[in-house]
């Protein structure tokens, strides 16, 4: 899943690393491009009102998100490629967790139970590529929302030993383009042992 | 002092709303002057263009025509009341895009020469979150309340002064009772007018 709106960005490079990376490992790949697409990221009031609706109904009547489904049923590893905005996702990224991971998709309360079962389980492995423009200290200050969004919301709806990776780049803002090339290079050494 | 509540909600008339409604009650019995921003009613296209990123990046301080309303509402105030319903622990995709489109340099930050932010929001003394959760609160306190953190931290730094902030959560809404939805607009309520 990639969500920055330049493809020429160092996000954009780190997309193609990722690309890569995955082609070496020999696996199958499907790619998303929010902003290519022009994915509506508002949760509307058809989707509250029929919250935990009839899933056929729903995507009869939301056809946009059908095959964003089908992708997210399919994965075992789930990349997820973006800066980090105000310590979290973009709004277009945290839309698609929003409105795809819905009920009957990512998880089901079953009848008298008294909390979510999981439906994402096929999903072993969840990468996390991600900018950050200012220091890794001023992230802990401003408390990492976008790391625990990942790694703890969304990661109880898949199975429930998948290992998840955190690969950041920290102070984007100040880098030099020489810096810039290191930080990739060490991405890509570091994904080619995650998808060894 | 001068105060801007900022609603998303999907629905026009829903318990979130009432929210927001007794925010502005609160502050206007406070004696401040109460903008709002409905971003669902106003189909607020959260989604930051690439020409916007590109201004970012060169830190143009020339602010987007669509955004310039809202720009001068942040500018001006003293108090920001965010009213959302919390989704996967975090604010809906429309009011986080809200905040990365408006709060942009030359309106709530500039960049010295040294590539550091420097806040340049003079105003801004209070930060409010006013919201809901589906899940009880054992439950959101080890997902964490990603939504509210980002909003009172993040916001923090943009701002001149040291500033206040407040969280005024309802959990596990669909176990509530008319009663307790009543309290906690109450509660809303009271504390908004305390500002």
């Amino acid at each position: 899943m990639f969500a920055h709106p330049s493809t020429e960005s160092f996000v954009g490079a780190l997309r193609d690393v990722v690309a890569e990376e995955l082609r070496l490992g020999g696996h199958e790949m499907r790619h998303r491009d929010l902003y290519e697409e022009e994915f509506s990221p508002v949760f509307t009031a058809y989707e509250r009102l029929n919250h935990v609706g009839d899933l056929g109904m729903k995507l009869a009547h939301l056809p946009e998100l059908r095959s964003h489904v089908d992708d997210l049923r399919w994965c075992d590893t789930l990349v997820l490629v973006y800066p980090t905005w105000w310590s979290a996702q973009p709004a277009i990224l945290k839309g698609w967790i929003d409105r795809v991971f819905m009920n009957q998709v990512a998880w089901v309360l079953p009848d008298g139970a008294a909390r979510i079962s999981p439906l994402l389980t096929n999903v072993r492995t969840l990468v996390v590529v991600t900018t950050h423009g200012s220091s890794k200290l001023v992230n802990a200050v401003q408390g990492e929302s976008g790391k625990r969004i990942a790694f703890r919301s969304i990661r109880v709806m898949f199975h429930p030993r998948v290992r998840t990776r955190w690969i950041a780049v920290y102070g984007l803002d100040a880098s030099t383009d020489v810096e810039r090339a290191s930080s990739l290079s060490s991405v890509r050494k570091r994904l080619r042992r995650v998808f060894a | 002092m001068r105060a801007l509540v900022v609603h998303s909600h999907p629905v026009g008339a829903s318990y979130s709303s009432a929210l927001r409604d007794a925010a502005v009650r609160g502050l206007r019995a406070a004696g401040h002057h109460v903008d709002v921003i409905d971003l669902a009613a106003r189909g607020f296209d959260p989604v930051m263009t690439k020409q916007e990123w590109q201004s970012y990046v060169s830190m143009s301080g020339t602010v987007p025509h669509e955004l310039a309303d809202d720009a001068a509402l942040v500018r001006d105030a003293g108090v920001i009341v965010f009213v959302y319903p919390t989704w996967w622990s975090a604010a809906p995709a429309q009011l986080k895009g809200w905040v990365e489109r408006v709060f942009r340099p030359g309106v709530a930050f500039v960049l010295d020469g040294n590539n550091k932010v420097t806040p340049i929001l003079e105003n801004l003394r209070r930060i409010v979150t006013v919201t809901t959760f589906g899940s009880p609160r054992a439950y959101t306190m080890a997902m964490n309340d990603n939504g509210s953190r980002m909003l009172r931290r993040s916001l923090r730094l943009v701002a001149v002064r040291r500033i206040r902030t407040t969280r005024l959560a309802l959990f596990r809404m669909d176990r509530t009772t008319d009663r307790s939805r009543q309290r906690f607009l109450d509660r809303v309520e009271k504390a908004t007018a305390r500002l």
